[in-house]
């Protein structure tokens, strides 16, 4: 089964804003995840085993063994996309890539809680986010807008 | 005067076309493409995933160990046994983008290192590596559309 998050919203949210609350999400997830904290802000274990430690890998990225963030060449964080935002007041999230779902189940397994949010996450989120329908004011520009922007024009 | 939100698309459009963004994009890029490689994956076709490149023959291999114990196997956290096309880090360390005409591209250091790629892919096109991946295309939007955020953020929209 897919490593997914399915976050349930308001469902007076429309496609557009659910996809742009999607982003919000997946860039909040990947910055806490670097930060070195899981789901609910939990810091992840202090310090990587000795065995990893020791791979040619984690010497040829030129990693940090107390600086966990399940990040070597940075694709597993990179390939978290929207998977669905068609059903109102749902948005899911998760791996279309069938290496990078298996390392992000790896390391899950492994006892690294990275995809998701809590409650209170999701709620800060759309608390940010603002209410459905709000009236687009010329100054609401943010990152999510323009990635979403960006997306487009490459076609993604 | 300021700008008009309806325009934002094409404003957005023209700065993804600008020095200063593509300039943010292409580091990404010069960045992820030797780490990834180095760590033994190639991506075949552009914006696909990266996959492990093919194994090393028995013959390379042994050939690696020498140069090993000789102290000639130079690239970053190279092995005998790994593929990475990283016998000596040359090839791999001096990527460079161009950036001309709204659009940057990644390029080796020098035609000698051109000339090593080439071999390699002649041999075998499975050890692709410089087209760029699913992965690090999405890490390349991401770092452009800060970019270009920052660069709007100085505009005002005074309408719509």
């Amino acid at each position: 089964m897919a490593e997914t998050y399915t976050a349930f919203v308001d469902p007076n949210y429309t496609v557009s804003e659910r996809r742009e609350i999607a982003r919000s999400i997946i860039n909040y997830i990947v910055d806490r995840t670097k930060d070195g904290r899981g789901i609910g802000n939990k810091d992840f274990k202090k310090k990587y085993s000795n065995a990893y430690i020791k791979t040619s890998d984690f010497k040829i990225a030129d990693k940090s063994p107390t600086d966990v963030n399940l990040t070597l060449s940075g694709d597993m964080l990179s390939s978290i996309e929207i998977l669905d935002v068609s059903v109102v007041g749902r948005i899911v999230i998760g791996f279309e890539i069938d290496t990078e779902d298996d390392k992000a189940r790896f390391v899950r397994e492994k006892g690294y809680e990275f995809l998701g949010l809590s409650d209170s996450e999701l709620q800060d989120i759309l608390t940010e986010f603002g209410e459905p329908e709000t009236e687009t004011r010329p100054s609401d520009i943010s990152e999510n807008l323009v990635e979403e922007f960006v997306r487009g024009i490459f076609g993604r | 005067m300021g700008a008009k939100f309806s325009d934002i698309g094409k404003i957005i459009a023209q700065a993804l076309q600008s020095k200063p963004v593509l300039e943010e994009g292409a580091k990404v890029i010069v960045e992820a493409v030797p780490l990834r490689t180095r760590l033994g994956k190639g991506v075949k076709e552009a914006e696909g995933p990266a996959l492990p490149l093919p194994k090393l023959k028995t013959k390379t291999k042994s050939n690696r160990k020498l140069l090993a114990e000789k102290g000639e196997l130079t690239g970053p956290g190279a092995t005998p046994a790994k593929s990475g096309l990283n016998r000596t880090g040359d090839m791999l360390s001096g990527l460079k983008a161009i950036i001309k005409n709204g659009k940057f591209e990644i390029r080796l250091k020098d035609k000698q290192q051109e000339i090593k790629a080439g071999h390699v892919l002649k041999n075998n096109p499975d050890f692709a590596f410089m087209n760029i991946s699913k992965a690090e295309m999405n890490r390349m939007i991401k770092a452009m559309s800060v970019k270009i955020t920052e660069i709007l953020s100085k505009i005002k929209f005074d309408s719509l």
